[in-house]
């Protein structure tokens, strides 16, 4: 307030020059109001202890409350609190939460606010900003609690209808077309023996039982040891749908990775892209997630997949080249890319020829996806196009065509 | 069936305002008080209640008059308003000082006055109006802070209109912020004039000059009372500005905010009150006579060293001069002093009795004729307020009849002196029907935003009308302004927003926005100037 000391000196003054008794006590008063003012909003202000409460990792698509807790720890009323909550603009628009509020000694008030989770990411809220003031506007009192805080939204996971997945490994629990695969542990009927029959596989008690020899009949099952390899090198992507399709990509692989562990696969992760987490680490991409099963793999995987970023350092050869020698013989790759280089064919037959099975998913498919479609069949890899999330949601995996 | 009450005027403040503007009118009494006490050391028998309750009036009054004077575009009409209202004030202040020294002063007044008219101006009259003009400004001032730190007027658009991008990304101003730092200067400034008064009122000049008078202990009421006030006033503005950023940002103000800073502030105020009470004076006085002391020690010895110098160097001079053989050894004899010449008594001048009833004749014919015109347009104006108080009944009901009664006579007496003169004159004046044309166009007085923009619409038609472009009957507005923009050149713009507000004005079931006002006005000079710019230029082809 311009002009108070001003004021105040004037009034001592004059109250020294006149020795009216009076305008000691005026002076006394409205010196007392301006600091004792500032003295009581500056404690009180600072008496206040804030407290941000949320899940902490959310899926896509869902709507968490976030609680504000502001206890005011001291004796003294707080007169005016203004609450301003920073928050990313992609969870909440517009991108902030304010509230004004006048807290009692010792009250505590919490305040909630939704957030719209629909952009999968690893976001830090806050800082939370207190503003505060005396009754005569003299003062202001600014407290900023930035205290480190984040939220996780996983990637948007597509119920997918199927996955067409081909395997070598035996022994696995997915059913299989392919009798080479049978599974002993797993009889789903008996024939009339034929010549060439295993006699280990000879029903005894059947054969008993009909009065001519019976051979058991046996599931043939395959294992999916798969693991999933995402492109994110910035090269990989047409600059015009450089986004929408690493993003798309981000959802194929994290609905690819959702089914099979619903389906009690093991499934890994490896990508070249960059996790803002491990700024420090001189590796050009984050370490490469071995296949493990159930929930506790998925959860690994999709907080990686909610973090990722576009990177420009190593491209998808390098990064199969390296990874892959650490896989067993016959596990399932699901590489997920954006443009099919020509570079890319020659690494996926030597994958092919290292007895892995190989299936190339593209997010950012060019006009000659046919060519490309051609191309991997003739080193006997699938191809799949992705052009839209609508296409995982209609089963273009599990039909093992293109559009 | 009882008849709803009329519609309050633009004016008038709503019933929070009022006793924001009620405490303003105080902070004036008490500034008024401290005057009058000052006088009363100076003019024997004078009582300054009148005076303060005069102030107090004349606040609320100045405040509802400025609000009232602001909603005319034309200079010369609120000149005539102010004008009005200070010789209606001047009268009363010459009867309120008449009245502080009792009625019989009152009644030794009167019939001197009569005699000699120039009489009711004198020193005290002068002195008193000016102080209450600058208590009539100050309030003024305050009040229009208030006005300011009031809710906006100025609603959002709908928010599926494109004005709402507009305002949505409209630049923010911080009027309420500034009004409140002009407020407590304003505040500051009416206190330290207060103290001051109320001080020199309290003191004994003569001890005062020898720094050594007694303290002086007991409450000074009006001060008490205005600093109260202002306290109040302040806590209120700071709150009102906060709430007005809170509304501009759109932060939403959780449960009774407003009410618990109220009752914080006041308890905070007492609390502080209490304390300040207990604190002892007599050692700052102590202090301060001890720094005073000292300060005059100081002074002393330094005149004492600088005569003492000034004698060192005017005995060396006298010795180097004595040395030169320059200084003359004998006494230069006293010089008398030169004698005054004493006035010669002037012959009394002896005005002729006819010659002077001439005078007095003539000047009580100008105050009347001012205070008549004066008090008619004070109650014209005021048409509203007799209209609530008319309603309201009671003896209000009766004192505003009385003044509608006693102006409607003053305005009929006025007419008919009117008509006799102009039909005097008529015998005179040569008829020139070219006078027709040039006649001053009567306008009615616009009572609220509607017949505002309306006025302005009309202002503007005789302005495009002067310049060679009048609009024809047959020509509907929107037509006309088509029809004129080509010739008006950027106040073609203005003329079209003229005449959307006049039609919005003239045919929406919809009352217009005051706020509409100000904007209209501004686009009515432009208008005007690109008239006179038209007729000076020549017109178009």
């Amino acid at each position: 307030m311009s002009g108070l000391v001003t004021f105040l000196l004037v009034l001592l003054a004059m109250a020294a020059l006149l020795r009216v008794d009076f305008y000691f006590y005026l002076f006394y008063l409205l010196a007392g109001l301006v600091v004792l003012g500032r003295l009581w909003a500056q404690h009180a202000a600072r008496a206040v202890a804030c407290g941000r409460e949320h899940p902490g990792r959310v899926f896509w698509g869902e709507r968490p409350l976030v609680r504000l807790t502001l206890h005011n720890r001291g004796l003294l009323p707080v007169l005016w609190l203004q609450v301003h909550d920073s928050l990313p603009i992609q969870l909440r628009s517009p991108n902030f939460y304010q509230q004004v509020l006048s807290l009692g000694p010792r009250q505590r008030v919490t305040l909630t606010y939704p957030l719209d989770c629909r952009r999968r990411g690893y976001y830090s809220l806050g800082p939370l900003a207190l503003q505060s003031g005396d009754p005569l506007g003299t003062t202001r009192i600014d407290l900023t609690d930035a205290t480190p805080d984040t939220l996780v939204v996983y990637p948007r996971i597509i119920p997918l209808a199927g996955l067409g997945l081909p395997s070598r490994t035996l022994y696995g629990s997915l059913p299989s077309k392919q009798r080479i695969f049978e599974d002993p542990a797993r009889v789903m009927g008996m024939r009339d023996y034929a010549p060439g029959d295993s006699l280990r596989h000879i029903a005894w008690k059947a054969s008993a039982a009909c009065g001519r020899l019976q051979v058991r009949r046996h599931e043939p099952t395959v294992a999916l040891d798969t693991t999933i390899f995402l492109d994110l090198h910035r090269a990989s992507y047409s600059p015009l749908r450089l986004w929408v399709a690493t993003e798309l990509a981000i959802v194929a692989a994290a609905s690819v990775a959702n089914w099979l562990v619903e389906h009690r696969q093991a499934v890994g992760l490896a990508t070249n892209g960059h996790d803002p987490l491990a700024g420090g680490s001189d590796a050009p991409y984050p370490p490469a997630m071995p296949p493990r099963k159930g929930r506790q793999a998925l959860i690994p995987i999709l907080e990686l997949l909610a973090r990722i970023e576009m990177a420009e350092g190593a491209g998808l050869p390098a990064l199969l080249r390296r990874e892959t020698r650490r896989l067993a013989w016959g596990s399932t790759l699901v590489v997920i890319t954006g443009r099919v280089a020509d570079e890319l064919f020659p690494a996926l037959l030597a994958l092919r020829r290292s007895g892995f099975v190989v299936t190339l998913i593209s997010v950012d498919p060019s006009a000659q996806f046919q060519a490309i479609h051609r191309r991997a069949a003739q080193i006997g890899v699938p191809a799949f196009e992705v052009w839209e999330d609508s296409d995982l949601e209609r089963g273009t995996l599990a039909a093992g065509g293109h559009r | 069936m009882k008849p709803s009450p009329p519609a309050r005027p633009f004016w008038l403040p709503g019933p929070g305002e009022a006793l924001h503007l009620a405490m303003i009118a105080a902070m004036m009494g008490s500034l008024a008080l401290s005057a009058g006490q000052l006088a009363a050391r100076v003019v024997n028998g004078f009582d300054p209640t009148l005076l303060a309750l005069l102030a107090f009036l004349l606040s609320l009054e100045g405040i509802a008059s400025d609000r009232l004077a602001r909603q005319f575009p034309e200079a010369s009409v609120r000149l005539r308003l102010h004008l009005g209202e200070w010789v209606v004030l001047v009268a009363a202040l010459r009867l309120v000082l008449s009245l502080s020294q009792g009625p019989g002063q009152l009644a030794a007044d009167l019939p001197r006055w009569l005699a000699r008219p120039q009489g009711l101006v004198d020193g005290g009259l002068v002195v008193a109006g000016a102080w209450l003009a600058a208590t009539w400004w100050l309030g003024i001032q305050m009040g229009r802070c208030l006005e300011a730190l009031g809710p906006q007027a100025e609603a959002p658009p709908p928010k599926d209109s494109a004005a709402f991008y507009a305002w949505l990304t409209r630049p923010l101003e911080d009027r309420p912020g500034e009004a409140r730092e002009r407020l407590a200067q304003l505040v500051f400034t009416g206190g330290l004039l207060l103290l001051l008064c109320s001080g020199l009122a309290r003191l004994d000049i003569g001890l005062a000059l020898s720094l050594r008078h007694p303290a002086m202990a007991g409450i000074v009421g009006n001060a008490l009372l205005y600093f109260a006030l202002a306290f109040v006033l302040l806590a209120r503005g700071h709150y009102a500005a906060l709430q007005a950023r809170w509304q501009r940002q759109e932060v939403p103000v959780a449960g009774p905010l407003g009410r618990r800073w109220a009752v914080l502030a006041l308890a905070f105020a007492v609390a502080v009150a209490a304390v300040a009470l207990l604190l002892p004076v007599r050692p700052s006085l102590a202090l301060f006579g001890a720094a005073f002391g000292i300060l005059w020690n100081i002074l002393l010895l330094g005149e004492q060293a600088l005569m003492l110098a000034m004698a060192a160097v005017g005995y060396l001079l006298h010795l180097l001069l004595q040395l030169l053989g320059l200084a003359s050894p004998a006494a230069q004899a006293p010089v008398a002093p030169p004698t005054m010449p004493v006035p010669q008594p002037q012959p009394q001048a002896t005005a002729a009795g006819w010659w002077q009833a001439l005078q007095s004749l003539l000047l009580w014919a100008l105050i009347v004729g001012a205070v008549v015109y004066a008090l008619i347009h004070f109650v014209r104006d005021r048409r509203g307020l007799w209209a609530i108080l008319l309603a309201r009944g009671g003896p209000l009901a009766w004192a505003a009849r009385l003044v509608e009664a006693v102006a409607r006579w003053l305005a009929g007496l006025r007419r008919s002196a009117g008509t006799r003169w102009r039909g005097w004159t008529a015998r005179w004046r040569p008829s020139a029907p070219a006078q027709a044309v040039h006649r001053r166009l009567r306008w009615p007085r616009p009572r609220d935003a509607r017949e505002h923009i309306r006025l302005l619409y009309l202002l503007g038609l005789r302005e495009t009308a002067r310049a060679g472009l009048g609009r024809t009957p047959a020509e509907t507005p929107y037509e006309y302004a088509r029809r004129a923009w080509p010739h008006l050149a950027e106040g073609g713009e203005e003329l079209q927003r003229m005449t959307e507000a006049f039609v919005a004005a003239r045919y929406s079931p919809r009352d217009p926005a005051p706020s509409q006002v100000g904007p209209l006005r501004q686009a009515y000079r432009r208008l005007r100037r690109a008239c006179r710019r038209l007729l000076a230029t020549g017109p178009h082809s």
